[in-house]
């Protein structure tokens, strides 16, 4: 990918695709996977299911590519596309989980989040495991608009004007719902955030 | 933003928005007086940095393949689309050929082959298109015809033969429109209202 198509905006990189220049789609793909992929991590609670979740969405936007409006940013309808595909695969995975076994808990045999572990020690090893379980385990015990909200702002990276846009919300309710949603986590954390 | 005189509590609402980039100037400044007097505020932006740092801590990597992954799941585009400057080259070259043939054309006469050997030729090439563009219309007239009399054939002929041609028309219709559907719906997908979980 050139140093051109970097500085192009979304809108002008959209465009360049949909003239031809189907190559220039990696680039879109490049400035927005790390963050779709983290953002639907958090909601599935699997990399390798965030992953493929986030390819189909890439591909699901390349095919209706033709209907992007620039009127509206394409970071919102990116992420506006990955929500409703989650929230389909959550439905899904629920119904498949409750047919298997009808009294058990829709979430259980989900496994365990475990961050990548930049300590070589097992000591290090052992604290990362702690801490990503910890977020997560905070992070699902939000109450469901605290969680979307601070999963798009922190793992999808997005502005709270972007936030406001997808979630259809005023501004000042999604910074009220940050700031809470934060307050929670960190009374929730406070251990880890000691020392 | 409200405007009035902040008190303690709306600082620390200022110190959610200042770690995001959302406090303007002004703000960014009154803040940073009360944190050099406030030990509480102290506490809590030392507090929510480290809350940042270790969900930023937490974001996993993606595989290095992803994009490559992505791309070669698309469908590959046709060639008219990623070669639409040389499709217009295309264009343009027979737009002028027809221009100069139709000149040729309505300024040729007998003589004009002794005189110009290369207008006769493009003369040549234009009467040849012409008489293509001539048989073309007589044949599909012909085939016009020909599928209009076996339509009256079918048509006036039994009960049985009208519904016949009754289901065929049906389910080609049906065809189409779930083709149709099917095309629509990635965007459909794209502008489906968000839900609630």
């Amino acid at each position: 990918m050139t140093t051109e198509s970097q500085k192009q905006t979304d809108a002008e990189v959209v465009a360049a695709v949909l003239k031809g220049d189907q190559e220039l789609y990696g680039e879109l793909v490049k400035r927005y996977q790390g963050r779709l992929v983290n953002y639907l991590c958090r909601l599935l609670r699997s990399v390798q299911e965030a992953e493929d979740l986030a390819q189909e969405v890439f591909f699901k936007l390349y095919k209706a590519l033709d209907r992007y409006d620039p009127k509206y940013k394409f970071s919102t309808w990116l992420f506006r596309v990955a929500q409703n595909a989650a929230i389909d695969r959550i439905r899904k995975r629920r119904l498949q989980l409750v047919s298997m076994d009808r009294t058990g808990d829709p979430d259980a045999g989900m496994g365990t989040w475990e961050f990548a572990s930049s300590d070589p020690s097992p000591y290090g090893d052992l604290r990362n495991l702690e801490r990503g379980q910890a977020i997560q385990a905070v992070i699902e015990r939000l109450p469901w608009d605290y969680r979307e909200l601070i999963v798009l702002r922190h793992f999808g990276e997005l502005s709270y004007d972007e936030i406001a846009k997808l979630k259809e919300m005023p501004l000042g309710t999604v910074k009220n719902k940050l700031f809470r949603g934060r307050q929670m986590m960190k009374d929730e954390l406070r251990d880890f955030l000691t020392d | 933003m409200n405007t009035q005189t902040p008190d303690h509590s709306m600082y620390r609402e200022w110190l959610y928005l200042e770690l995001d980039g959302a406090l303007n100037g002004g703000q960014r400044s009154q803040l940073r007086q009360h944190l050099v007097s406030c030990s509480e505020c102290q506490k809590e932006q030392r507090d929510l940095i480290a809350l940042d740092e270790l969900m930023v801590s937490s974001r996993v990597d993606v595989r290095s393949d992803f994009t490559a992954a992505v791309m070669s799941s698309l469908p590959t585009a046709s060639w008219e689309s990623r070669n639409p400057k040389s499709w217009g080259a295309a264009v343009a070259v027979v737009l002028l050929l027809a221009i100069g043939s139709g000149f040729l054309i309505a300024t040729s006469g007998d003589t004009l082959g002794s005189v110009l050997p290369l207008a006769a030729a493009f003369s040549a090439v234009a009467e040849m298109l012409r008489s293509s563009i001539l048989a073309g219309a007589g044949l599909l007239g012909a085939s016009w015809k020909g599928l209009g009399l076996a339509f009256q054939e079918v048509l006036s002929g039994s009960i049985w033969n009208l519904l016949a041609v009754g289901i065929l028309v049906v389910a080609v219709d049906v065809l189409l429109v779930r083709l149709l559907a099917r095309r629509a719906s990635p965007a459909r997908e794209a502008n489906r209202p968000q839900r609630q979980k």
